[in-house]
């Protein structure tokens, strides 16, 4: 069962003199085990569609269902694991082990399941046992995101939702969640993420909702994305649209160094 | 025009931020700083600013000592800082008032304020939104805001303190371009940053790690170092594929690499010409 | 998102171009005066002088009822209050309360009073603006000895800035909050306890680093907490002295009457 929207549209400060229109006609169907990434420009309406996803925001019209149900349902809510900007703001518990635990024990589950639990989530976020009697706000910048994270996971979402989880971290703190993403979502976990970051994001996103004003501009796999030559783009396709745009003969499916290095030795063999 | 010498600088805590830095600035440069959270960046920027005081060795800005109280006043008119987040950096409700905040604790009358303000105002190009308030413009707008804040003071030396980092690109790309015109204009810039890609025109780039200076050099020089990868640092994807393609004979000059427009159009030409 | 109360609207009246102590002062002594005086005809000289002013700001009457407005529940109570609990003659009889015609007068001037006192505040923030109000303030009490209780009065005038710039980070700070903890199964109704330090420490803890920012961004402008100038000019002019003089032939004239 997936994340679906059908038509839905939304507007901030409904029936006021300053009403603005954030989403429109938004149709999309997130499946578990995905990697997701929405991108567009500030303003396009990227963070206002994750908050339809978890019931935060209603829409205005069309309907939003997690697996067949209200997403502002206890269950749904459950099922949705949200990470927001800055997440390690929010931590506030003694240990990491409280932290983590939080959001079980809101759920009601018991202090055995709770614990083993947490045990799960560290693990995922590849935490060491060691640090779960740590004091959060100890940690680096990289390892608060991941307690964070493994907050979120500790309620087992099918979908985890994220809004630009590396901005601010030091490159090997952005380094650390990318993988723990690409792992989440090696297990089954559908991860959603908005980013800017495309050179960091692009080799793991599955698929890709591109946002215009409010409107979907594109949805579909990664390789359909490049070819149609959608923007933005990480710095090596770029390059490799304006090759194409000279009247090179290149794969616009190209985005990594290594690529690009054997697609530029390849035009050069043609070429000379 | 700044010149820190052997200055170690801990933090209350006791971890230590700084260990016998030695640096000078000369006028009219722009200097890139990078490194990992941690590695005192942040603390070099206060320092030269002389918000914090060296806790052995001293900073000279402009030849006054930052430990002086008296310089105080005189060191904050000749340098500026901006820092990460807009939001906290806005004292007035509008951004005119604002900007009027250092000149009005420089004690200048309100005809000068007033000169002060508009010449900020122009240089940023933010003089259509003079009577909002900085709180609604976005963080791109905000974040020149700060600046021209700082601006109004008219330092000669201008510090950024990570200013793109909690922008999305395209604004990180205008407020970078706005500094680069002050650059062009004589300001001396120390530009703090993660993102390497951002210091491709520097004058110089110093790369700190535990609180000293690893890498000093010009860009090109510095970009190609291989311990930048050791200090757990990014090279721009292009930089990469040009060194890539430097060891299959195929080179691309340095100032082709700054953009994927430019880089291109070298292909093109190494291609093409025949 | 509604308008705020008490909101600045820029204009350019005989109002909005005089010095802000002349419209600090004269607020203050109508306030004074409002609650000196003890008769019906004062009170509706003062209304009638409030209306004169409203005509004179150019600004709609409703800028300044929306100030009265969020208030009017709290003035009922006031005028029950003082109907109900006064001595004197009973008109009627509920149980044991039994307002009396006193109480009534009582009742009615006092309302009248923090209606007056309401629209006089409005009027004075319609038509300045709020940092020439502040610096205005700071002009007045500069003479003041404020320096034994420990602050300046530059310093005084630069906390009530910043504070009204803090507040909506403040909220904004609060609303990302509860939405982060809501999302981790937060159940503010069901478990307060529980939930109130999941909001009030990442809330401390932003708005202290948010203040520490901000200070070290102040300090970096050249903020010393000492003398400083101001981008307002202020200068009283003859409209200025013109303004004072009706006011005290009003005043005398109210107190005569």
């Amino acid at each position: 069962m997936p994340i679906i929207l059908e038509n839905v549209s939304f507007s901030y400060s409904k029936k006021t003199p300053l009403e603005t229109s954030a989403l429109r006609e938004i149709n999309l169907r997130i499946e578990k085990g995905e990697f997701v990434g929405i991108l567009g420009e500030k303003g396009a309406g990227k963070s206002t569609l994750t908050k339809l996803f978890n019931g935060m925001f209603k829409p205005e019209t069309g309907i939003v269902r997690v697996d067949g149900l209200d997403p502002s349902s206890r269950e749904a809510k459950r099922k949705v694991g949200m990470v927001f900007q800055q997440a390690a703001d929010q931590l506030f518990c003694k240990t990491v082990y409280e932290e983590i635990a939080f959001g079980p024990l809101n759920f009601g589950y018991s202090k055995k399941e709770t614990e083993q639990r947490v045990y799960e989530a560290i693990e995922a976020v590849s935490l060491d046992q060691t640090e779960l009697s740590r004091d959060p706000f100890s940690l680096s910048g990289g390892e608060m995101q991941r307690v964070a994270l493994a907050s979120a996971l500790a309620l087992r979402p099918d979908y985890l939702v994220l809004d630009e989880p590396i901005t601010g971290l030091d490159p090997i703190g952005k380094k650390d969640i990318l993988k723990t993403l690409n792992r989440i979502k090696e297990k089954g976990t559908a991860v959603i993420t908005v980013t800017h970051n495309l050179k960091g994001f692009f080799p793991l996103l599955e698929k890709i909702v591109l946002l215009r004003e409010g409107r979907i501009a594109f949805q579909g796999s990664r390789e359909s994305y490049l070819k149609k030559g959608f923007e933005p783009l990480p710095p090596i396709a770029s390059m490799m649209k304006e090759l194409r745009a000279r009247g090179l003969p290149v794969n616009l499916t190209v985005f990594t160094v290594e690529d690009a290095l054997e697609e530029i030795m390849r035009l050069k063999s043609i070429l000379e | 025009m700044i010149r820190l010498e052997k200055v170690s600088y801990s933090y209350p805590d006791g971890t230590p931020a700084l260990k016998n830095l030695n640096l000078v600035i000369k006028k009219g440069e722009f200097i890139g700083v990078i490194g990992r959270n941690g590695s005192g960046k942040s603390t070099l920027a206060l320092q030269l600013s002389g918000l914090l005081k060296p806790q052995a060795g001293k900073v000279m800005i402009r030849g006054m000592d930052t430990r002086d109280p008296s310089k105080l006043p005189e060191i904050r008119k000749f340098v500026g800082i901006v820092f990460q987040n807009p939001d906290t950096q806005f004292v007035g409700r509008t951004v005119e008032e604002d900007l009027a905040f250092g000149p009005e604790n420089l004690c200048f009358s309100p005809m000068e304020i007033r000169k002060c303000v508009d010449m900020a105002l122009a240089e940023t190009g933010l003089e259509k939104y003079r009577h909002r308030s900085p709180k609604t413009l976005s963080g791109g707008q905000g974040q020149c805001v700060a600046l021209a804040g700082v601006l109004a003071m008219r330092p000669e030396c201008l510090i950024f303190d990570e200013v793109t980092s909690m922008l999305d690109p395209e604004s990180g790309i205008a407020v970078l371009k706005t500094i680069k015109k002050l650059h062009r204009k004589g300001k001396t810039i120390v530009y703090i940053t993660h993102n390497l890609e951002e210091l491709h025109d520097a004058d110089r780039i110093i790369v700190m790690e535990k609180g000293k200076i690893m890498l000093e050099g010009e860009p090109e020089s510095v970009f190609s170092d291989i311990s930048l990868e050791t200090l757990g640092l990014d090279l721009p994807s292009l930089i990469e594929l040009a060194e890539n393609l430097k060891t299959h004979g195929v080179i691309i000059p340095w100032e082709k690499t700054a953009s994927p427009q430019s880089f291109a159009e070298e292909i093109c030409q190494l291609f093409l010409k025949t | 998102m509604q308008e705020p109360v008490f909101s600045y609207v820029p204009g350019a009246s005989v109002l909005h171009r005089l010095d802000p102590r002349t419209k600090v002062t004269t607020v203050m002594l109508l306030g004074i005066l409002t609650f000196r005086i003890d008769n019906f005809a004062g009170i509706v000289a003062l209304f009638a002088f409030f209306f004169v002013l409203a005509l004179l700001s150019g600004l709609p009457v409703k800028v300044f009822l929306r100030a009265v407005r969020p208030m009017m529940l709290f003035i009922f109570f006031i005028f029950l209050t003082q109907m109900f609990f006064t001595d004197g003659r009973p008109f009627a009889s509920y149980w044991i309360l039994q307002p009396s015609l006193e109480g009534v007068e009582k009742g009615l001037k006092l309302a009248a009073r923090c209606i007056l006192l309401l629209l006089f505040a409005a009027l004075l923030t319609a038509s300045t603006d709020p940092s020439a109000i502040t610096c205005g303030v700071e002009r007045m009490v500069r003479p003041l000895p404020l320096r034994w209780l420990g602050i300046s009065s530059f310093e005084l005038a630069t906390m009530m800035n910043i504070s009204i710039a803090f507040f909506p980070l403040l909220f904004e700070r609060v609303e990302r909050t509860k939405a982060a903890q809501t999302a981790r199964g937060m159940d503010f109704v069901k478990n307060p306890l529980r939930s109130i330090p999941a909001l009030a420490i990442p809330l401390l803890r932003g708005v202290i680093r948010d203040a520490e920012e901000l200070a070290l961004a102040m300090e970096g402008r050249g903020y010393r907490g000492n003398r400083r100038t101001s981008i307002h000019e202020l200068s009283m002019q003859k409209n200025d002295w013109e303004a004072l003089f009706i006011l005290v032939l009003f005043i005398l004239f109210i107190l005569i009457l």
